[in-house]
């Protein structure tokens, strides 16, 4: 297949993409291909990059670095009008003025279409959204949801070969939410335009799309069908982010096996290294439960907490240590001894993605290094000299987080917390733009302000001869 | 038993702005009415009205507004533009530069037409007369018009110049089509501060006007000046005729413009349900 060709099957395509705003890395170096006619969706958290990659999409933001193509042509320093797409806003931005039927029609007068194609077209535009009738009402006095149909009737009416959605149900309470979720579908299955949808609601990302695109910090973190990336997630990120999961840490002795909680069990993969440490997502239906003398199992365990859930039990199960959450159709009494059973399939492998904090620094004194914005104690046993430059290399359990910003080294905040089985792996955030990962036996919230001190005995500090190693 | 209790009333706040606007609004209106129909001896009589069968009453009104209207054309060509401009300028610069238009505010509007006649007067020549007048009025009433348009441009949702882009109109076709027509209040009201004073001043012509007599019609007092001089000289019930015939036309123009702007203070935007 030529290049040409294998573009425009690639609707669109972003190319390296970075996106710095005031000195923020939003997006960074970001690659991604969408399928003609395919619902793809943007997954993440708020703050992930998700929409400022739509709004380069669409032209709105200029990318730092990389490139656009669209139906195969370079786009990135395109204005936003002369794009062939068109996008429904978050926040519906009908134009205050227009009525219903003009709004509709302005990009048809744009284009100088002959009135009564234009009128031929709106009409079918209203009826595609429910909204025969309406020409003539005021946009403001309508409801969130007929604003937001308004509002993608006017991106459809223009017939565009993709069509950008940016949290467009994200204002509608959540019966009308469900109903538009099921519109849109039928209207993607029904027009066979390429949607690309940016949301944070992850049971909306994986009803409505073929493709979600996980997305974390300006990074992708996982590209796959709804199934696989609920079923599979690549990191312990998405198999957070996405549905409900037990996380936790463990150890791969050999190929299809695995310990963790003090427990070797079989698993379906491969391909890691002798004893190489890994996270284990477990979901909460795949665990089952048995009696407490039952010859089955692997785990046993006491319920603590159960919630009904409308059509299932969503329990709490402590065992060796780790609370389960574990879901099933089948209450058990709270206190009650059980054994919990996980088959082969129900455990997914994701490879650790860190297992030492590394950062670069200088010998200060003595026994003193500086990195990322502070001035930290350390056991100068290789007689390192004042103006070395140094790596720092300081394990999970070597940092504790203070709730007070004072009694710490430096400041960072929290930017994810994770449960790990008996302890949380929580990431935070410094100052100086680094991360660090964490185990500590207290969760974090998120956005919390903490200090941060690390044990000097726990820490390595190695000279670095070569300066191109920094890098 | 029940305590009595004071409860305090939002309403309350607008207590000592009532008292001012009695005393120094209601009073006075309800003077220059009484004045106005009455002679000196205070009997009811129309006799001050007769002023509007001398033909000069009349060329002065035209005058005046003539003047006022050229005014407020030339602040909204000149004003439109520059906060246009001043929307495109990043936030933290935006302030400074409006500072630079709102700053000669703070100085007393006298000074400001010295300053007028000596700069375009006394340094480059110009003689005293309607353009003179005209520069000092535009110069005087500029930020007036500058402030509400700067206003409404930049509280303007910048998603509806996104959907316009969107949607294929070029940045002309944007403006044209989706910023003036919403920013239409703000012109509106606009207009509405640099005309209705513009109309009535006096102080302009007085500094920087000339009176060519009759032959020559744009040289001349303005109506401002001729219920000044009324009221100067004591004759209250002539400029009290005049003044009221001046606040009817505030009052039209004020009544027009609302029909103008009637369902155009629309937000911008959606709103949740």
């Amino acid at each position: 297949m030529s290049i040409a060709q294998k573009k425009i099957e690639k609707i669109i395509e972003v190319n390296g993409i970075t996106k710095v705003f005031d000195g923020v890395t939003v997006i960074d170096n970001l690659s991604l291909g969408i399928r003609k006619g395919q619902f793809v969706t943007l997954l993440g958290p708020s703050g992930c990059g998700k929409t400022t990659l739509l709004r380069i999409i669409a032209g709105f933001e200029k990318p730092t670095e990389g490139k656009v193509y669209i139906e195969g042509a370079e786009m990135t320093d395109v204005p936003p009008y002369k794009r062939p797409v068109n996008t429904v806003f978050q926040r519906y931005a009908l134009f205050p003025h227009l009525n219903v039927y003009k709004n509709v029609a302005y990009g048809l007068k744009i284009k100088k279409l002959d009135k009564a194609v234009i009128k031929e077209k709106v009409t079918s535009a209203l009826k595609l959204v429910g909204l025969e009738g309406y020409d003539h009402r005021n946009v403001t006095s309508l409801s969130g949801g007929q604003q937001q149909r308004v509002a993608i009737a006017r991106a459809l009416v223009c017939e565009p070969s993709v069509l950008l959605l940016d949290e467009p149900l994200g204002a509608l309470d959540l019966k009308m939410r469900k109903e538009m979720q099921s519109e849109l579908i039928s209207m993607h299955n029904r027009l066979g335009i390429t949607f690309v949808y940016v949301t944070h609601d992850q049971e909306e990302a994986l009803t409505m799309s073929d493709v979600v695109v996980v997305m974390n910090d300006g990074v992708i973190q996982q590209i796959g069908t709804p199934k696989k990336v609920y079923d599979e997630p690549s990191n312990a990120f998405v198999a957070n982010f996405i549905g409900e999961s037990n996380i936790i840490s463990g150890i791969m002795p050999r190929d299809y096996r695995v310990c963790f909680l003090g427990e070797e069990l079989e698993c379906m993969d491969k391909g890691f290294e002798k004893n190489e440490k890994v996270d284990l997502v477990i979901r909460p239906e795949d665990i089952n439960i048995y009696a407490s003398d039952s010859e089955k199992g692997q785990f046993d365990g006491t319920v603590l907490r159960s919630v009904f859930k409308g059509t299932y039990y969503e329990m709490e199960i402590e065992a060796n240590g780790y609370e389960f959450t574990v879901q099933s159709t089948k209450e058990q009494k709270i206190g009650t001894a059980v054994r919990l059973g996980i088959k082969p399939n129900g455990i997914h492998i994701m490879k650790k993605l860190r297992s030492v904090n590394e950062f670069y620094g200088e010998v200060t004194s003595e026994n003193t290094v500086t990195f990322c914005g502070g001035e930290f104690e350390f056991d100068n046993k290789n007689g390192l000299e004042k103006g070395d430059r140094v790596k720092i290399s300081i394990g999970f359990d070597a940092v504790t987080l203070t709730d007070d910003e004072e009694d710490g080294v430096i400041g960072a905040n929290v930017t994810q917390s994770l449960y790990k089985g008996n302890y949380y792996q929580v990431q935070i955030y410094t100052d100086t733009d680094e991360d660090f990962y964490i185990d500590t036996q207290d969760e974090w919230d998120n956005n919390d302000r903490v200090g941060v001190k690390i044990d000097k005995e726990k820490m390595i500090v190695e000279k670095v001869e070569d300066e191109d190693e920094k890098a | 038993m029940k305590k009595l209790k004071l409860r305090f009333h939002r309403g309350y706040l607008a207590f000592p702005y009532m008292a001012v606007s009695i005393v120094f609004v209601i009073v006075p209106l309800i003077l220059i009415l009484i004045y106005a129909f009455t002679d000196a001896s205070g009997a009811f009589s129309l006799e001050s009205f007769n002023k509007f069968s001398d033909k000069g009453t009349w060329i002065t009104m035209a005058r005046s507004l003539i003047i006022a209207f050229l005014t407020t054309v030339l602040c909204l060509i000149l004003a439109y533009p520059t906060a246009l401009a001043l929307t495109k300028i990043k936030a933290s610069r935006r302030t400074v530069l409006l500072m630079v238009f709102i700053l000669p505010m703070w100085i007393n509007s006298l000074l400001r037409i010295y300053a007028v006649k000596l700069f375009f007067g006394d340094i480059a020549g110009m003689e005293r007369g309607f353009m003179l007048t005209l520069i000092g009025m535009v110069y005087d009433f500029f930020p007036f018009m500058l402030l509400p348009i700067y206003t409404i441009l930049t509280d303007m949702d910048k998603g509806v110049l996104e959907a316009s882009a969107d949607l294929g109109a070029s940045p002309l076709e944007t403006f044209l089509k989706v910023r003036l027509p919403l920013s239409v209040p703000g012109i509106v009201s606009g207009v509405l501060m640099v005309f209705m004073p513009t109309v009535s001043s006096f102080a302009v012509y007085d500094i920087l006007g000339k009176d060519g007599g009759n032959a020559a019609f744009m040289d001349g007092k303005l109506f401002g000046n001729i219920v000044y001089t009324y009221f100067e000289k004591g004759y209250y019930n002539s400029g009290s005729a005049l003044a009221l015939a001046l606040l009817v036309l505030i009052l039209l123009s004020t009544v027009i413009s609302n029909l103008i702007t009637r369902g155009k203070t629309v937000k911008t935007g959606g709103t949740v349900s």
